[in-house]
């Protein structure tokens, strides 16, 4: 492991929405701000996905750049450009992607369009499955698996059955996930407040679909056992699912949280949004462990490898013996008394 | 039972009368002789308190009332006559607590030389009348089947807003209002609410696609409530925003600022205050006149308002698919006395 690198990586990284970068270390408490161009709303960056080569960021901007970044040298290293409001970019073995709200899809090799293809009319969220497959969904988009070879769907989505008013359940998804491993469960939440998780071997209907809330849902991530949600009020909670049920809230987000990230080793999650707070809480206890005031509102949060908790400081504190202060005190006023 | 107790550190003087020697309890007044105190300097609460004879008790707090007016009043000297004494050389002097002191310092202050919260506000919702190329035009309503008291303080606000209209709610649901508002070009869309036929709150959505602010109204004194109010003219007013320091505020305060007209009629001597204390937002509007440098004469015209933000929403009136900047949360919110928002 190069300890240089380690020491010198932040633990956070954050996108605004005037198109800047901010890199948190919570160990210095200090944030560093990397800026594209000059700070802009139409700089606005829409979304972040860690590569899986190296130390890259792809930051996706709101208006039709996708630009990569190098986050041990702290540069911007290439830059995609495509048509229309983009959605999101991630790389897929040697090829890259990038998808608008359009439903243009362009597949890249060696900084050159290689493919394109048309996944929906109004795609809002876009995201990489684990067997290198795309998954995208939108208003009235279903949520569809593509491969990228064939350009074809593997899996779409049915929606559910109409209601007991014989309605028909509109469709718009504004966020969807992944499992850690499993790669044939997907979780989506909607406009509807809304959590559905879609299984592919077992039915095209949505496996467990709960009303969570009362707002679109517009941030999700994923454990292999829980996933974690939030919504336009900052309530960020989290869900079992296996049952569906929600287990419990991370309190203290005000505003929308727009952006939510698992540390991919300890269990940490973090929270951003638009009260220009960074939170960072423990999966378990709940409880608040960092909070950082960063400006600007915020669209999206990367965890990095860096370890959060040292563990040889907690332990030394949790040997020594509780001392309970107030009997003390009454013991001492007894003897007095006693005298 | 006599002696100094060690807790208190008061002397404890037993008075029993021949009859009930056998209890030696300090605290069983005689018979003959009526209640009596024990002759303590210094009362203890807890001693006050527990006492159960409310004559006793009633004697026991003035007597400790007057000793610490003693008190007060014997450090006040000393501390006059050391002032005197030492002159400047003498130590500032203490400046008591308020709850605005005790405040705790808010990191979302806004510092007004920030690079990011200038480039943030040049480019938010309000850019385009900060930078003068819009002129605010805003229509007022009140939410279906408005009582009288809604209208009377209606009346007033259109007078108070410069360029401002009226404009019947009908059957028109908040979500068609903001459409139809757009077409027509009106910058903020006002819309009173009430609660039992008495204005409740206010609705602030900015246009086209600007945010919302849902505030909660109270102390609405109209025009002719007030004593020696004067009638004011149709010039256009100076605006004053106080105390909006934090980001929130800021952002609140920039919203309210824009809803009157960028150029004010500085002939009319007319203003328009929001002054935000302890999250509550005051407005008031006054003529003053200058009667020389130092003094002011201020006549107030027109309503009073107590404002206090409940929701901030990004976006226009949107309340099911909407995303929310601040939203009050009183289970999160109301933890302490002495942090506020704005």
């Amino acid at each position: 492991i190069n300890f240089s690198i380690l020491k010198a990586m932040a633990n956070v990284w954050v996108a605004t929405e005037l198109g800047s970068l901010r890199a948190v270390d919570f160990k210095t408490q200090k944030n560093t701000v990397v800026t594209y161009d000059e700070l802009d709303k139409k700089n606005e960056i829409v979304s972040i996905s860690r590569s899986t080569k190296g130390n890259e960021l792809y930051c996706t901007l709101a208006m039709n750049l996708i630009n990569v970044f190098d986050t041990a040298e702290n540069i911007y290293v290439n830059q995609y450009e495509m048509e229309g409001p983009l959605v999101d970019g991630f790389d897929i073995d040697d090829a890259f992607i990038s998808c608008s709200k359009n439903g243009q899809i362009y597949v890249w090799r060696d900084d050159e369009v290689c493919e394109k293809f048309k996944v929906g009319e109004n795609t809002e969220c876009c995201v990489k499955s684990l067997n290198k497959e795309i998954i995208s969904g939108g208003r009235e988009c279903e949520l569809s698996v593509w491969d990228v070879e064939n350009q074809k769907a593997t899996f779409t989505s049915k929606n559910v059955p109409r209601d007991t008013l014989d309605i028909r359940m509109p469709v718009w998804i504004q966020s969807i996930s992944t499992l850690k491993s499993d790669p044939n469960i997907f979780c989506v939440g909607t406009h509807y407040h809304q959590f559905r998780m879609y299984d592919k071997r077992v039915k095209r209907r949505p496996v467990v679909d709960i009303e969570w809330g009362e707002l679109p849902i517009f941030s999700l991530t994923a454990d292999d056992k829980h996933c974690y949600l939030s919504n336009g009020k900052g309530d960020v909670g989290r869900l079992d699912l296996r049952t569906g049920g929600s287990i419990c809230k991370y309190r203290g987000a005000v505003g929308s949280v727009r952006g939510l990230a698992l540390h991919s080793a300890e269990p940490y999650l973090a929270s951003v949004g638009l009260d220009r707070y960074l939170r960072v809480h423990h999966t378990e206890t709940r409880e608040l462990v960092h909070k950082f005031y960063l400006k600007n509102r915020m669209n999206a949060v990367v965890f990095t490898e860096a370890v959060i908790k040292e563990e040889e400081e907690e332990d030394v504190w949790k040997n020594l013996e509780e001392v309970n202060v107030k009997r003390r005190k009454l013991e001492a006023m007894w003897e007095l008394q006693n005298d | 039972s006599s002696g100094i107790n060690a807790e208190y550190g008061y002397f404890i003087q037993t008075n029993l009368s021949t009859s009930m020697s056998e209890n030696n309890d300090s605290k069983v007044p005689s018979i003959d002789s009526g209640p009596s105190i024990s002759t303590a300097v210094n009362y203890h609460k807890l001693d006050i308190q527990n006492r159960k004879c409310k004559v006793v008790k009633r004697q026991m707090f003035t007597k400790m009332k007057a000793e610490k007016n003693k008190a007060k009043k014997k450090r006040k000297k000393a501390d006059e006559e050391m002032r005197k004494a030492l002159g400047d050389a003498a130590p500032p002097k203490p400046v008591p607590h308020t709850t605005e002191s005790l405040r705790p310092a808010d990191e979302t202050a806004v510092d007004p030389d920030d690079e990011e919260v200038l480039k943030d506000a040049e480019q938010d919702e309000f850019s385009k009348y900060f930078n003068r190329d819009v002129e605010p035009k805003i229509l007022i309503t009140t939410n279906k089947r408005s009582s009288l008291e809604t209208r009377k303080l209606l009346d007033e606000l259109v007078n108070v807003i410069p360029n401002s209209e009226y404009v019947k709610r009908g059957k028109v649901d908040m979500k068609d209002l903001v459409k139809q508002s757009v077409d027509h070009s009106y910058t903020d869309i006002l819309v009173i609410n009430e609660d039992m036929k008495k204005p409740n709150s206010i609705i602030l959505c900015h246009l086209p696609e600007g945010p919302t602010a849902t505030f909660r109204l109270t102390s609405v004194k109209l025009k002719k409530q007030l004593k020696r109010h004067g009638n004011a003219t149709s010039h256009r007013p100076e605006v004053i925003l106080n105390n909006f320091s934090t980001r929130l505020g800021h952002s609140v305060g920039r919203f309210l600022g824009s809803l009157f007209h960028y150029d004010p009629e500085f002939r009319g001597r007319n203003v328009v205050t929001f002054h935000n204390q302890r999250d509550f937002i005051f407005f008031r509007r006054h003529r003053y006149v200058f009667k020389n440098e130092k003094r002011v004469g201020l006549q107030e015209l027109g309503p009073r308002l107590t404002l206090k933000l409940r929701r901030l929403q990004k976006g226009t009136f949107d309340t099911t698919g909407g995303e929310y900047e601040w939203y009050y949360n009183h289970k999160q919110m109301d933890v302490s006395r002495r942090s506020f928002f704005l």
